[in-house]
């Protein structure tokens, strides 16, 4: 199989690999920042 | 996670699976161009996502400057990402194929200046919306995707309003053009996994900027009950 064919492939689904890590990343962040906002405060 | 969404996730898996092997394997070898030419495959069908998402993104921002409705704006931006991430893919893909089959990386035709035009008009809503502060961001954005949506227009038919170096469209290209059926069934599965995959995608943009919407709300109603 020619190089540019496998890179063409290979890039494709690095390039969405990374945006599904992003979305992870991101999911991750927002469950954080709920977690925190649903903490009780020390008065309560 | 949603049922839905991971039955979803699985049937997209599949459909990406048996492309895959359509393109790799199944789809005969062209002939002037041989095996490279399979790039087509991955190419053609992440450019009519991208269209697709674009489009659905100035719907949507048509649909926020109306009613201004906070998920009419979470779908305007997660269809602008996700537009931005299969456009980025036309642009890597493309040259790769172009070098050994015309000898160069790039040329300024109109298809291929335009495209990368898109691209920077995408990048810079995203990048609008990302930095700018204060509560007409969302308007702002949504007359850029406005004006920005012109281009995707001028994308496409690039290709039948010049001459250019980028080949003329093989499908609906009038007279001559055209696929081998077995391509043709190739560059089908393709599409409709591309166009799956890019649902999914969207779909779990979506949810987030909804429930980033919602954080800041609940932010906002603490904020309030903090200063009274």
């Amino acid at each position: 199989m020619p190089r540019n064919l496998l890179l063409a492939y290979a890039v494709t689904w690095i390039i969405h690999g990374l945006y599904i890590v992003v979305l992870t990343h991101k999911a991750a962040r927002l469950r954080r920042e709920y977690e925190e906002l649903n903490k009780p405060g020390p008065g309560r | 996670m949603n049922k839905k969404l991971v039955f979803f996730a699985l049937v997209t898996l599949g459909l990406l699976l048996y492309a895959l092997n359509q393109a790799l394997y199944v789809a005969p070898t062209e002939e002037t161009m041989g095996d490279i030419q399979r790039i087509f495959y991955y190419h053609v069908p992440s450019a009519f996502v991208a269209f697709a998402c674009f489009f659905a993104n100035l719907v949507a921002s048509l649909v926020y400057l109306k009613q201004r409705s906070s998920a009419a704006d979470a779908f305007a931006l997660a269809t602008a990402e996700v537009g931005v991430v299969f456009c980025t893919i036309v642009l890597i893909t493309g040259p790769l194929w172009a070098k050994p089959v015309w000898g160069i990386w790039w040329t300024w035709d109109a298809r291929l200046t335009s495209t990368l035009l898109l691209w920077l008009i995408y990048v810079s809503y995203l990048i609008l919306r990302r930095f700018s502060s204060g509560g007409q961001t969302p308007v702002l954005a949504a007359v850029l995707s406005v004006f920005g949506s012109v281009d995707v227009v001028f994308v496409y038919m690039s290709i039948r309003w010049f001459r250019t170096q980028h080949p003329q469209p093989v499908l609906g290209g009038g007279e001559g053009s055209g696929l081998h059926p077995a391509m043709a069934h190739a560059l089908l599965a393709n599409v409709v996994a591309f166009f799956a995959f890019g649902a999914l995608l969207v779909w779990l943009r979506y949810k987030l900027e909804r429930s980033r919407q919602q954080l800041d709300e609940l932010h906002a109603l603490a904020a309030e009950r903090g200063t009274n």
